[in-house]
């Protein structure tokens, strides 16, 4: 369900998380705090490894083996996820905070078709959604023949098809809250901007809240309001993205940025939220 | 629940490291355990009595202190057959799997190497002959040769053979292909060599795992062929053999006939299977 | 698909052909005479040399294979040198005891196979995965004809739970008309309850046997496959989205099959032939059985009349796997 304006859908506060190694412990997350608001799209960048995905699963509780959270509250709509009962999580997840994953053609189960999984997935959160309104979905994340694709399986689809598909199937839950870790990296650079615009329409048109996280400062910059900027486990930076942007005020941030070709590329694109918006 | 994957280093989870010093200690074990029973059938028969004495009196005597394991129904001591029993059983059952897999990996690594489409043909008719029930086999093999160790061990020998030849042939096949190779061979060394030191060393783990299995599969092959009647002859002591005289009274209750030596079979077997693990490649293999 | 099924149904042909081909050849190699054995208790020279014009073997291996090969395919294998039966007569009297004995093994094994296997890979349950450990090294060390005779011991002497191990039915056995020569299913066809019950009550421990025995390699492929699964992406994606735990079983089972689904194949197979053991523990008078009797006495017809219907039902159960796996996975359907 959509949430009021302005609401804090997502409040992270000193989040610690831990991964267990053979050598002894190591805090991957290091006191990281950050918040979504309804109807804004936060960026969250950095390196690989700088812990940007674990807070993400962190949000739904879906760490691996040997990675625990120690310390932090992680509050959705004022409820506290860390406290909530393993029933409500399974509610939560997909039913009010979507996922879309870095590879979405393995993220489909190989032996049924998309009707089945979409349909498969709506039950489980006591959905019944109707073929048709199936493909009216389908037809919305930009898929030409939507009918057909509702019975393909998951190898008949191309990488960008197989993305919208897993669009289509996070909204046909009705979330709040969309969380999104390197849509489109996996993807053609000619789909990547088709996946994005995508994406960004569909979050204001129904007023949601999102999350992206990306190696990529260039995609943050162009389709998010705010941007966090992590390194090793901690928060460098978190701002407006215009500013972060053109202003940034981490010697790592603007590590990031120093690449000439990317700065020369943001300078020309229109950022979302900028000093018009 | 699934695991979810991360792009963060992360060294085995603490219960993989559970598990790891648990196998540890099993293999362990089976080491032991299979030392001691091959010492025991080495040396025991030393010490025990006889085990082809004959007793009538005491026929059927269930175990007590002096006959620790029972008596048989002509009266001769149960343990003392068990412990000299397994010399045979070790023998078959080892010098069979050692002959198949050294037959089956030379054979392996041939098709491998040179085998091309033929290899192809040869491997399919070896489906064929695995699909046939390997006890069947070998006692078609045994019924028509004269019953001795040799031929026993040879017909075990026999019906493994193209376990070893599929497992070193799909080894070489990967190898040969390695781009490492292909520079090895452009530089003139001759396949042999190459053969020899690359695809050999890579072979010899995946083989020395299956030995294990084989050599356990082929004492209770052993076993299952002197209950057909063509295994190891009377009044030689063999564990399968003793299960398979033994049967008959376990109706009437004198259950140690057959049950002291099966259980030899199987505390034989599964330390045998203990000790390969050690060179199992992954826990899951095992389950 | 259907071109498919034809063209499998077409390959059994040469097959069986290549099979009858080697099996004659390989028994008429052995070094063993049939003709002695064949001629008695007393075996002269001239009832040697009957018995051989008798079974036709004075003429060139040859023209025996032709001749054979014209009688199979009018469905007559021959008789046996030893009772002078039609081989096929004999092989199908014995043929449905020894299918339903396997069968419904297979159907254990696979049930306790598969359900160790799920049950023993959830995570951080200590107990239960070092019982599904167990019973993977358990199968592969205890022998069949040792369980078999563990649960006579256990049940029928030291407990009296269950009957004698006296076939099928044993001999107080109620009598039903023999259709198909299975008991329990002659039993259930003519809806005799008792009869059910006491053929019922001979097929607990045989089955459980080797149902036991062979539900272990049947659990260690199936934890493998399972875990392997569980350790996908879109395993790792349905959870992240909500999907209960039956439902995410439900997906895991269905990618998991294919490996299971083999093996169950090959061991059904094997076990027409390879169930003798415990055939003979509980004197079953299967088809096992009959094919001993046949190599030990030199039986050439009964040898190769064996031979081909096992070889028939090997191909027989690999095609059914085959079509499963196409059922299952909608990418092989496409390669078809």
């Amino acid at each position: 369900m959509a949430s009021a304006p302005g609401e804090v859908v997502l409040a992270i506060d000193s989040l610690r998380v831990r991964a267990r190694r053979r050598s002894g412990a190591r805090e991957i997350v290091r006191g990281v705090s950050l918040h979504v608001d309804a109807g804004e799209v936060l960026g969250i960048v950095g390196a690989s490894g700088c812990g940007k995905t674990t807070t993400l699963r962190a949000a739904i509780r879906h760490l691996p083996a040997g990675v625990e959270i120690v310390s932090g509250t992680i509050t959705f709509k004022g409820q506290d996820v860390r406290a909530m009962s393993d029933e409500r999580l399974r509610e939560l997840r997909g039913g009010q905070i979507g996922i879309v994953v870095q590879n979405p053609a393995a993220a489909l189960n190989p032996v049924k078709t998309v009707r089945a999984q979409m349909l498969g997935l709506a039950g489980q959160h006591g959905l019944t959604p109707t073929p048709a309104d199936l493909e009216r979905l389908l037809g919305e994340v930009g898929l030409d023949d939507p009918e057909r694709v509702l019975h393909s399986y998951p190898h008949e689809l191309s990488g960008g098809m197989a993305q919208r598909v897993l669009i289509a199937t996070a909204l046909a839950l009705h979330p709040a809250l969309i969380l999104a870790d390197e849509p489109t990296s996996a993807l053609d650079v000619t789909v990547q901007a088709q996946i994005m615009e995508l994406l960004r329409r569909l979050i204001d048109d129904r007023g949601l809240a999102a999350v992206l996280v990306t190696h990529d400062i260039a995609l943050v910059a162009q389709y998010c309001d705010r941007i966090v900027v992590m390194n090793e486990g901690e928060v460098v930076e978190a701002d407006a993205a215009d500013v972060v942007i053109r202003a940034p005020q981490a010697a790592y941030t603007q590590e990031l940025l120093g690449a000439a070709e990317v700065r020369d590329a943001i300078g020309t694109v229109e950022l979302v939220g900028g000093a018009d918006g | 629940m699934a695991v979810p994957t991360l792009d963060v280093q992360l060294g085995p989870a603490p219960e993989a490291r559970r598990r790891t010093r648990w196998r540890a200690r099993r293999e362990l074990l089976g080491g032991v355990l299979f030392a001691a029973i091959v010492l025991a059938c080495l040396i025991g028969p030393l010490f025990a009595d006889a085990p082809n004495t004959t007793n009538l009196a005491a026929r059927l005597a269930a175990p007590s202190g002096a006959h620790w394991f029972g008596t048989d129904d002509i009266g001769r001591d149960i343990f003392a057959r068990v412990l000299v029993g397994g010399r045979m059983d070790l023998l078959i059952g080892i010098s069979g799997a050692l002959v198949s897999a050294i037959v089956g990996c030379t054979l392996g690594v041939l098709l491998g190497a040179w085998g091309g489409r033929a290899g192809e043909v040869v491997m399919r008719s070896l489906d064929v002959i695995q699909a046939f029930p390997l006890l069947v086999f070998a006692f078609a093999l045994l019924a028509f040769l004269s019953r001795s160790v040799l031929t026993i061990v040879l017909a075990v020998a026999f019906v493994n053979i193209p376990i070893f030849i599929r497992l070193t042939r799909t080894e070489t096949l990967v190898v040969v292909q390695l781009p490492f190779v292909e520079a090895a061979r452009c530089s003139g060394n001759p396949r042999w060599r190459l053969l020899l030191r690359h695809v050999l060393p890579n072979v010899m783990t995946s083989s020395l795992a299956q030995l294990t299995t084989t050599a356990g599969f082929a004492i209770i092959l052993t076993g299952g062929l002197s209950f057909l009647g063509v295994g190891i002859q009377p009044p030689t002591a063999e564990w399968g053999s003793m299960v398979a005289e033994g049967a008959q009274y376990l109706e009437s209750g004198q259950w140690w006939t057959a049950v002291f030596p099966g259980l030899a079979i199987v505390l034989t077997v599964m330390s045998i299977q203990l000790v390969g693990d050690r060179f199992q490649a992954t826990e899951t293999d095992r389950g | 698909m259907a071109r498919y099924i034809a063209f499998r149904l077409l390959v059994v042909v040469p097959v069986m052909v290549g099979i009858m081909v080697v099996t004659f050849f390989v028994t008429h190699v052995l070094p063993a005479d049939p003709a002695v054995e064949a001629a008695g208790a007393y075996p002269t020279p001239a009832l040697v040399r009957a018995a051989r014009i008798r079974l036709g073997l004075n003429h060139s291996i040859f023209v025996q294979l032709w001749t054979y090969a014209k009688q199979v395919v009018q469905g007559n294998l021959g008789s046996s040198a030893v009772t002078g039966r039609s081989v096929a007569t004999e092989i199908v009297d014995r043929l449905p005891s020894t299918l339903e004995l396997i069968t419904l093994s297979m159907v254990v094994a696979c049930t306790l196979g598969v359900g160790v296997a799920i049950i023993a890979s959830r995570r951080g349950r200590g107990i239960r995965d070092g019982v599904g450990k167990v019973y993977g090294a358990f199968g592969a060390s205890v022998p069949d004809y040792f369980l078999a005779l563990l649960l006579i011991l256990l049940f029928y002497t030291a407990l009296h739970v269950f009957p004698a191990p006296l076939g099928q039915a044993g001999p107080t056995a109620p009598t039903i008309t023999d259709r198909s020569g299975a008991y329990f299913l002659d039993a259930i066809l003519a809806g005799n309850g008792s009869a059910v019950w006491v053929g019922f009550q001979h097929l607990v421990l045989p089955v459980a046997a080797l149902g036991i025995v062979f539900g272990s390699p049947i659990y260690r492929v199936a934890r493998a496959s399972i875990e392997s699964i569980e350790r996908s992406p879109y395993i790792d994606y349905v959870t992240m989205m909500g999907g209960g735990r039956r439902f995410v079983l439900g997906y895991v089972m269905q990618n998991a099959l294919p490996p299971i689904v083999t093996l169950t194949g090959i061991i059904y197979g094997l076990l027409l032939g390879g169930a003798v053991l415990v055939e003979t523990v509980f004197g079953w008078g299967g088809v096992g059985q009959y094919a001993v009797q046949a190599v030990d006495n030199a039986d050439y017809y009964a040898i190769q009349g064996f031979v081909l219907m096992a070889a028939l039902f090997s191909v027989l159960v690999y095609f059914a796997v085959d079509l499963l796996h196409a059922a299952l996975d909608p990418r092989v359907r496409r390669a078809m």
